[in-house]
């Protein structure tokens, strides 16, 4: 004997399985729509930005080379991240490992003090650091940015690296050993390169943050060291032309580099915690 | 082959001290290894400390002393002045909205990400989170406004299709609502991130078990489904509402200096008007919120669900 | 019997605690060069503690312990003479199979030329040859263990060590391994050393069985020393299925005594010495009882009432109800021309010799 549905629940699942389906596209849309657009306008050649472009042309993208602001942005925040992402990463990695391999350093108290630049709000550490640079006598403002950028970056490498060694079979290390690895070589040879996943997965949380990083940046610039995204919205304010869009559409297409890259190292389904 | 058989009659035993196995560190190494990153945190906590002492200093204007002694005036003032408790209400309010959407929008896309079947679709839903993630802030707040604007997509549509005249304009930046779609953009892709974490480690043949028993998809979705990811949810909702609350750039942007969401008064007060114990004051008060949002977090997951 | 020189492993009150639990409990046994011998026993009887100590990753609170002679309770494992293999395999995910296999030879810094004929030797043993370049994700998982095996051998140790190797596997291929696995550690001749709780794997392939219970060792002795004199009540139990019984003595001559079963009825137990009146408890093995139909007369035969049968394949498995005491009986599946139902009168029988006195 079948079952069937009643008449009042078989319109129930078609409302319920539309509405999701209705929620769903509104999200893909949200998501990934406007970033489409602002690519669709930046080869628009008209004067000011407009809906649709009447014209088309490459005149934007000169732009952001004929425009003093933006190249020497685009260099202040590569040096940052460049700078920041190592440090973050060595320092991130030297404490997971602490709190992995001493279980007392890892308790719930210290990691919570550890994970604190992540929870404590970006306009929060902002201004705290302005004050406390201030206090210390700290005024260049390069290595001011740098340093916030160190504070808020590095738990994201505790995290993703602590998350690796969880994983971690403890035998593959005493394998090592007892094929004759002293401690260094089973760390270089086995531990390091099987938790490569975790250290790339932080290293990329450190660049990308420290890269577009804007609320804790702007309380810290001073006049000669804006960075990209703090241009970029200077820019934004007193222009109404599509050099920003046209940077952005670079900046888009870095994404999408830095997106290969990441499928290539671990796999993008890996990275957003979809699989395995 | 000698054999030797366990002797009963005792032999001295070699009394040693009690070692530690070879190759395990001692508690100084692990401590060494946490330094560096200690003295970063230490650094950290020093600069909140001081931003504490900054919200309780009298306020002087530039050239004046400060008088010395501490006071509370300004955490009064940014609870009392209308002003600012506006502000905070407006910050409340549109947090509250983003959240909401950002999980109506997200849990479905969440959903279909983790249980699809086809590797294509999930290829997919990966980039449409993938790309937002790996996008600069402002760009995409630009992008938005584009979407947004007076002159942008939306409003040129309407027109177009015929569904407002020329001279009409439909407001969709320098207002809260304008501020509430960018909020709920911003914060969808973590949400949609930490729903899928979660979605991940449910076991579908609860799922299954129910359908044995005779509840259609939705019924299963409710009664067993959403019930189960509800602390994915919570950890979702949290932390949209802790992005939300302490968002800068996005009101900045999309409320063109109408819409003054908690940091953006923040920023006024310490580099504008330059009344920096005040400006600190409600630091501290945006703190202490998203302390306590956290630990409503964890009490709620924890008395609900044993986690 | 043998020179010293001829020991590889020795230890000696060896014992280790954590906490406040002895793991391993004044342990002391030797073993001689081409030796296989297993340590067996259930979970927590101490015997991957004291695997563990003897590779060097627990060192003992008291105790020695000597390979080939020389003292190593504080020498690390990396410089400790050893292979190893893991229960998980711990193949190392981002290596070849050749590297895997290279790894302790070129820790040993053996040249590449040298390495790589080693390599390809030791991956022809195990009957992977041409696998060098696939990778661990890529093998079964009874290739894995070969991998493993192979990568613990190619180094030529002084001792190979095993933790529960086969637990991983189905029980078809457990079965084939072990056969295979015995025939490529003898063809190499390393001494060796293996943890199991599964007792037919000990006795397929041990030349001596320690069996262990709580951090000390209930018995040593040849798989069939151990299986058919079993020196306890453990043992016995503990290896194969067994039937225990206690009994009083009433008589005694010369080569046996003659006591009481609790149930009534007398039975005749060879080579074994004990004062009337003393309570003895033995074991006879199910496989060691015949049935027969009806009643019967003679030495150690009881009546007997079938209350369960099985059909075990090669066997049948009988309870049989002995005037209030339960037996069990195996009768290969083959001889037996006369099956027995439930419910059948029946009698058991043994021989004096088959019955094993246990201690304890």
């Amino acid at each position: 004997m079948l079952r069937t549905q009643s008449y009042a629940q078989r319109l129930l699942a078609i409302a319920g399985g539309s509405a999701a389906t209705l929620f769903r596209w509104g999200g893909i849309l949200l998501l990934i729509g406007p970033i489409f657009l602002v690519i669709w306008l930046s080869f628009g050649g008209d004067e000011y930005t407009s809906v649709p472009p009447t014209s088309y042309a490459l005149r934007w993208y000169e732009n952001i080379f004929a425009q003093p602001e933006f190249v020497p942005a685009f260099w202040i925040s590569l040096k940052i991240a460049a700078i920041c992402t190592p440090t973050s990463l060595v320092l991130g990695t030297l404490a997971a490992f602490a709190m992995h391999k001493f279980p007392v350093l890892g308790g719930p108290a210290l990691q919570a003090v550890f994970y604190s630049p992540i929870m404590v709000p970006l306009v929060v550490t902002g201004i705290a650091l302005l004050f406390f640079f201030n206090l210390v006598g700290f005024t260049a403002n390069f290595w001011n940015v740098t340093v916030g950028h160190i504070i808020i970056t590095f738990p994201y490498v505790i995290r993703t690296v602590s998350v690796a060694l969880a994983r971690y079979d403890p035998a593959l290390d005493e394998a090592a050993t007892s094929l004759g690895a002293r401690p260094w070589q089973v760390f270089t040879r086995i531990t390091l390169p099987v938790i490569r996943p975790g250290l790339f997965a932080g290293a990329l949380f450190a660049f990308t943050m420290s890269f577009d990083d804007f609320t804790v940046t702007i309380f810290l610039i001073g006049t000669d060291t804006h960075t990209l995204p703090v241009a970029i919205y200077q820019y934004m304010e007193w222009n109404v032309d599509s050099t920003v869009a046209a940077v952005s559409a670079l900046l888009v297409a870095m994404s999408v580099v830095l997106m290969l890259v990441i499928e290539r190292v671990i796999g993008l389904d890996r990275f957003i915690g979809v699989r395995g | 082959m000698t054999i030797a058989v366990p002797d009963a009659a005792a032999r001295a035993p070699t009394i040693g001290p009690e070692k530690p196995p070879p190759g395990a560190g001692k508690a100084s190494s692990g401590i060494a290894l946490l330094a560096p990153s200690a003295l970063l945190i230490v650094f950290f906590f020093a600069a909140l400390v001081w931003l504490f002492q900054h919200s309780v200093e009298p306020y002087a204007p530039t050239g004046q002393a400060v008088e010395p002694g501490l006071t509370l005036t300004h955490y009064a003032k940014a609870l009392s002045d209308s002003l600012y408790v506006q502000s905070l209400w407006v910050t409340f309010k549109l947090s509250f909205i983003a959240t909401v959407f950002a999980l109506l929008l997200g849990y479905p896309l969440a959903y279909q990400m983790v249980r699809t079947n086809s590797a294509r679709v999930r290829t997919f839903l990966i980039l449409t989170i993938a790309i937002p993630f790996l996008t600069n802030l402002i760009v995409r707040l630009y992008a938005l406004t584009l979407v947004l604007g007076n002159t942008g997509l939306i409003n040129k549509f309407a027109i177009w299709s015929g569904l407002m005249t020329e001279n009409e304009i439909l407001p969709l930046v320098r207002n809260d609502l304008g501020v509430g779609i960018g909020l709920t953009y911003f914060v969808l892709p973590f949400v949609v991130f930490t729903l899928a974490t979660a979605l991940r480690r449910l076991d579908t043949t609860l799922e299954e078990a129910a359908m044995s028993l005779g509840a259609n998809k939705v019924v299963t979705f409710f009664k067993v489904t959403l019930p189960l990811s509800m602390p994915g949810v919570i950890g979702a909702a949290t932390l949209s509402f802790i992005l939300s609350a302490s968002a800068f750039a996005t009101p900045l942007i999309l409320g063109e200096g109408s819409v003054a969401m908690i940091a953006n008064t923040i920023y006024d007060q310490v580099l504008f008007v330059e009344n920096i114990p005040f400006g600190a004051a409600l630091a501290v008060i945006a703190l202490v919120i998203t302390i306590l949002l956290l630990y409503l977090q964890a009490r709620l997951t924890r008395k609900r669900y044993g986690a | 019997m043998g020179a010293q020189s001829d020991i590889v492993l020795q230890l000696t009150d060896v014992t280790r605690t954590f906490g406040g639990v002895v793991a391993v409990n004044n342990v002391s046994f030797e073993v001689a060069r081409g030796e296989f011998v297993t340590l067996l026993g259930p979970s927590g009887c101490g015997k991957t503690s004291t695997l563990r100590l003897i590779a060097g990753f627990l060192a003992p609170n008291a105790g020695e312990i000597r390979l080939q002679g020389d003292l190593v309770n504080n020498v690390p494992p990396y410089e400790r003479d050893i292979g190893m293999v893991f229960q998980s395999y711990a193949l190392f995910p981002h290596m070849t199979v050749a590297q895997n296999v290279g790894f302790g030879l070129q820790m040993r810094r053996v040249a590449k030329a040298a390495a790589a004929e080693r390599i390809a030797n030791a991956l022809g043993l195990v009957q992977l040859g041409g696998y060098e370049r696939r990778f661990p994700h890529e093998l079964s998982g009874g290739q894995q263990q070969r991998v493993a095996i192979a990568r613990a051998l190619v180094v030529e140790p002084a001792i190979l060590l095993m933790d529960e190797p086969m637990s991983n596997l189905d029980a078809l291929l457990r079965a084939e391994m072990q056969l295979e696995l015995k025939r490529i550690i003898e063809r190499v001749g390393v001494t060796t050393i293996n943890v199991t709780h599964n007792q037919e794997e000990a006795l397929a392939m041990s030349d001596r069985i320690i069996v262990m219970s709580t951090g000390h060792i209930e018995q040593v002795g040849t798989p069939l020393d151990v299986y058919a004199k079993p020196a306890s009540t453990f043992v016995a139990s503990f290896l194969g299925r067994s039937n225990i019984l206690v009994c009083e003595v009433e008589r005694r001559d010369d080569s046996s005594v003659c006591a009481r079963l609790p149930s009534g009825g007398t039975v005749v137990i060879a080579g074994v010495d004990a004062a009337v009146g003393e309570h003895i408890t033995f074991q006879v093995r199910p496989e060691s009882i015949t049935l027969k139909a009806g009643a019967d007369a003679g030495e150690n035969t009881f009546a007997g009432v079938v209350r369960q049968v099985a059909f075990m394949g090669s066997w049948y498995e009988y309870l049989i109800d002995v005037s209030g005491t339960n037996f069990l009986v195996h009768v290969p599946a083959a001889a037996s021309r006369n099956t027995f139902d439930d419910g059948n009168a029946v009698s058991v029988a043994w021989s004096a010799d088959d019955m094993v006195r246990l201690e304890g």
